[in-house]
């Protein structure tokens, strides 16, 4: 993922800028530029502005692979669009006036932002991987539609029916290429978990060590007091959590309608949606500090348990980002959801409360919570309205697979994994009833 | 009156006469029903003459047999500014924008499925469109008989001086054993509010009075915000939906199979309520609402696009429900127009559809009415999410009963692998829509003062 947070020049219209960016979603969705196969999802918009008050363009892209190689290609790809956007930024006419590709792609790539949390769905999937499973899907089902004795024949028969049929359509379909990429992807992965744990344990490790120091306590005491110094810590911080949520003054946030019908506006009525938010996070340094520690948390819990298309029950999230911006004081989210925005954020408060009411209720206007982890009476009611005041419209949003929700995606991905290889008859009915349409894949 | 939100929220007794009746009942002993959509003269006239009828109105408090009819009204936006703009505006911003918006509006029109290009579109509608013709108050009107209720009318007519809206008089005529017209029996699945509703369902379908009724803690212990006018009120969906009998029952017979149970799969029950999760080979007349789906969770008696299935998803996965029973409408809807001619109907079921009044010129369908306190978390929720949106991983299909919009097969789970039966275009349409607000006694006076 790329992401840039870029001050626009204040001598150059909003509304001049807006329609580059339009224009620039037109050039993308007719695109036929080998890029646009690395491409998950693309979105520009402009936000209000920072400290030093100008209005700010953000672009952020999902895609495949490493990032100044997909750069690289990207310029020469997308300039004739490109530029037209990003040269209404501040610092771009640092560059030539015709800057090379490389240039271009180097200086893209030195505005990158970090996320302080990223979930991906379909952790796994590239869009080759994406594509070629549901090729995969439509023509079993294409092959189970047709008129045929196949239902009456053993399970062993029909799959080994479906694996012929597929062979004599792709012969090289046995062969298994993101095998190995997954084995990449799980060395770095252990690799970053050992990492987070690492970095946790420094947490209460740290100030013991001081302890120790400063008191010139025996180093055999050193580790009997690890625990105690991280239940100290662990409880001064639950303590600071409650002070705060009860002095904080709660601030409600009602949107206005014409608001509203703006960012509405570019919801779909089928397939997938975006949402951005552009937030104050509440005023203290104790609450940036929270929030800022959650997201770290939040997104390797994500990143090392919820990687099979669910965040905490929510199964309809391709990917959601966070980024904390102008020291941490402003929050700004990207999601790509399938469905309505009703349903994902009443999923928010439902289902998937335990990962949303951490992080929101640090958020300015949030309706209150217990502990960072209960809602207190009144918050459903409030939580959707506070949503849309936050929500920016997005001037430009392509998903290269529309219309394909998560849990197809897995499900895809379960069916093919299931393919060529030895199955009890029960493997094989239960990989048959992955084609009923049911949730639980 | 109560001095904060959270006192009157606790309120229950004493406040039954305050409350329209229909909230509590759908009047099932009142056979002949029309449903009156009114636009006034003038603010002056509506006021003078809907004091004459607001004696009629019937509200929770009255014993059954004290009246041999019902009547209740239920306002637009534009009708409340109109007769009231001081009530209506004092803090205007707590009505829900879905309905000073109304129901057609580039957005609502994606997020209910009534799409320009589609035969749902509102340019086509028969009323309801915002610029043609407003329509500013909503007459309900309940009888025993035919008669009855033509008197009835005739006398509404007379007394309010408003112009009856251009295919503004709906009627209906319940169909023999409480069915809709495609011959199914209709409103088995309902929830039901504590010591309000009169009749009380299974524990699984009760909720709290929020979920319908204004100025009450609903599911999530929250009192939805409304403004003081709107205590002890509801919101009133009212969507006409045309339905075609005929192709319905044809789509069934081109496929192979039989026809009914084919029909069964994708409504959820058979034709005498039964639901088909629980009796999935035949009817067994057990028209009961006190079942769920955790036994059937890959879809094999009760298919994950059934209709009764995305509409309640009862304990299904949670992703589809958010919170338990908080997506629940209190259904209030009847059949309209004639009964379909019997031969539309397969064999089987022609001597239990009903025998007279057969016509195939006249339109006929379902007056589709509800109430809720949420248009968003409610209504609108379920026809965006269940009707029109992703089940399960269905992704290519929509409700096959109620979705007005069109999709080409209907997944049928079966072992060892799934049946697809081909479609044809949408069995129905909506002609007409809006959105209205159910007043209390004591709002109903305060507007007309």
């Amino acid at each position: 993922m790329l992401t840039l947070f870029l001050d626009l020049d204040p001598a150059h219209d909003r509304s001049n800028v807006a329609k580059a960016i339009g224009e620039f979603e037109k050039y993308l969705k007719a695109s036929a530029d080998p890029v646009m196969e690395r491409i998950h999802f693309f979105r520009i918009f402009i936000m209000p502005g920072s400290k030093q008050g100008k209005d700010r363009i953000a672009f952020s892209v999902v895609f495949d692979g490493e990032k100044i190689d997909f750069l690289n290609q990207l310029v020469a790809g997308l300039r004739t669009a490109l530029i037209p956007v990003i040269k209404n930024v501040v610092g771009f006419n640092r560059l030539s006036s015709k800057p090379s590709d490389t240039d271009l792609a180097q200086w893209i790539l030195s505005h990158d932002h970090q996320p302080a949390a990223y979930h991906v769905g379909s952790v796994w999937n590239s869009l080759k991987g994406i594509n070629e499973d549901r090729e995969v899907y439509l023509a079993i089902s294409e092959f189970l539609d047709q008129p045929s004795d196949l239902a009456q024949q053993k399970p062993q028969e029909i799959k080994s029916r479906v694996e012929a049929m597929l062979t004599s359509r792709w012969p090289n379909i046995q062969t298994d290429g993101q095998q190995k990429v997954r084995f990449g992807f799980e060395l770095l992965r252990i690799l970053d978990l050992l990492l987070f744990l690492f970095a946790v344990f420094l947490i209460p490790a740290l100030p013991t060590i001081l302890i120790v120091v400063v008191m010139g306590w025996a180093l055999t005491n050193f580790f009997w007091l690890v625990p105690v110094v991280a239940i100290a810590i662990v409880l001064a911080t639950v303590a600071l959590v409650r002070y705060l949520e009860r002095v904080e003054e709660d601030v409600e946030m009602w949107p206005e309608d014409g608001h509203v019908s703006d960012v509405v506006s570019g919801e779909t009525v089928e397939g997938q949606n975006q949402m951005t938010l552009f937030v104050d996070v509440k005023d203290s340094f104790a609450r940036r500090t929270i929030l800022w520690t959650v997201l770290w948390i939040a997104g390797a819990v994500s990143r090392h348990w919820y990687r099979r298309g669910k965040l905490v029950g929510i199964d309809t999230i391709h990917f959601a980002r966070f980024f904390l911006l102008d020291g941490k004081t402003k929050m700004v989210f990207m999601s790509d959801y399938d469905g309505s925005w009703s349903r994902y954020l009443l999923d928010f408060t439902g289902p998937g409360s335990l990962a949303v009411v951490p992080i929101w209720s640090s958020l300015l206007g949030c309706p209150k919570a217990r502990f960072l982890r209960w809602p207190e009476v009144g918050f459903d009611e409030r939580f959707l309205p506070f949503t849309r005041c936050c929500q920016l419209k997005t001037q430009c949003w392509f998903s290269n697979y529309p219309k394909l929700p998560v849990c197809e995606i897995k499900r895809n991905e379960k069916i093919r994994d299931g393919l060529f290889k030895p199955s009890t008859d029960q493997e094989i009915l239960d990989w048959l009833a992955l084609f009923n349409g049911g949730a639980n894949v | 009156m109560y001095n904060s939100l959270a006192e009157r929220s606790n309120a229950t007794t004493g406040t039954l006469g305050e409350i329209q009746g229909i909230v509590s009942s759908g009047y099932g002993q009142f056979k002949f029903m029309s449903c009156l959509l009114l636009q006034f003269k003038s603010a002056e006239t509506a006021r003078r003459s809907l004091l004459q009828v607001l004696d009629q109105v019937s509200y929770n408090d009255e014993p059954t047999q004290k009246s041999d009819h019902r009547l209740n009204l239920a306002f637009s936006w534009d009708g409340l500014r109109l007769l009231n703009e001081a009530a209506a505006d004092k803090d205007a911003e707590l009505f829900k924008r879905e309905y000073k918006e109304g129901m057609v509006t580039e957005y609502r029109q994606k997020l209910l499925g009534d799409l320009d290009d589609s035969p749902s579109s509102p340019r086509k509608w028969l009323w309801g469109q915002n610029e043609k013709q407003e329509v500013h108050l909503a007459v309900l009107v309940y009888e025993k008989t035919d008669q009855q209720r033509e008197n009835r009318v005739k006398e509404l007519l007379q007394t309010l001086e408003m112009e009856l809206v251009d295919r503004g008089r709906i009627d209906s005529q319940e169909l023999e054993g409480f069915k809709e017209h495609f011959g199914f029996r209709d409103g088995i699945s309902q929830p039901w509010l504590k010591g309000l509703s009169v009749k009380e369902g299974v524990a699984a379908d009760e909720v709290a009075w929020g979920e319908v009724v204004l100025g009450y803690k609903d599911n999530s212990e929250t009192v939805e915000r409304h403004p003081e006018i709107a205590f002890n009120g509801s919101y009133l969906v009212i969507r006409q939906i045309e339905q075609d009998v005929e192709g319905f029952w044809n789509s069934f017979s081109a496929s192979e199979g039989d026809a009914i149970k084919l029909a069964a799969k994708q409504m959820g029950r058979w034709p005498d309520g039964t639901p088909v999760t629980l009796e999935p080979d035949a009817a067994k007349g057990r028209a009961t609402n006190d079942f769920d789906y955790k036994h059937d969770q890959q879809g094999i008696n009760c298919p994950v696009g059934a209709h009764v299935r995305r509409c309640n998803p009862r304990t299904a996965p949670a992703r589809n429900s958010g919170k338990k029973n908080s997506h629940r409408i209190l259904r209030r809807g009847r059949a309209y127009g004639p009964a379909a001619p019997a031969e539309y109907y397969p064999p089987e079921l022609r001597s239990k559809v009903a025998k007279k009044d057969h016509t195939q010129d006249e339109s006929r369908g379902l007056l589709f009415m509800c109430l809720n306190a949420n248009f968003e978390r409610q209504f609108e929720f379920m026809q965006r999410n269940w009707i029109n949106g992703l089940m399960g991983t269905l992704s290519d299909e929509l409700d096959p009963v109620a979705s007005q919009l069109n999709f080409d097969t209907f997944t049928l789970p079966d072992k060892p692998f799934r049946k697809r039966c081909p479609r044809g275009n949408s069995y129905v349409k909506t002609v007409g829509g809006g959105y209205f607000f159910l007043p209390s006694r004591t709002a109903l006076r305060k507007i007309l003062d």
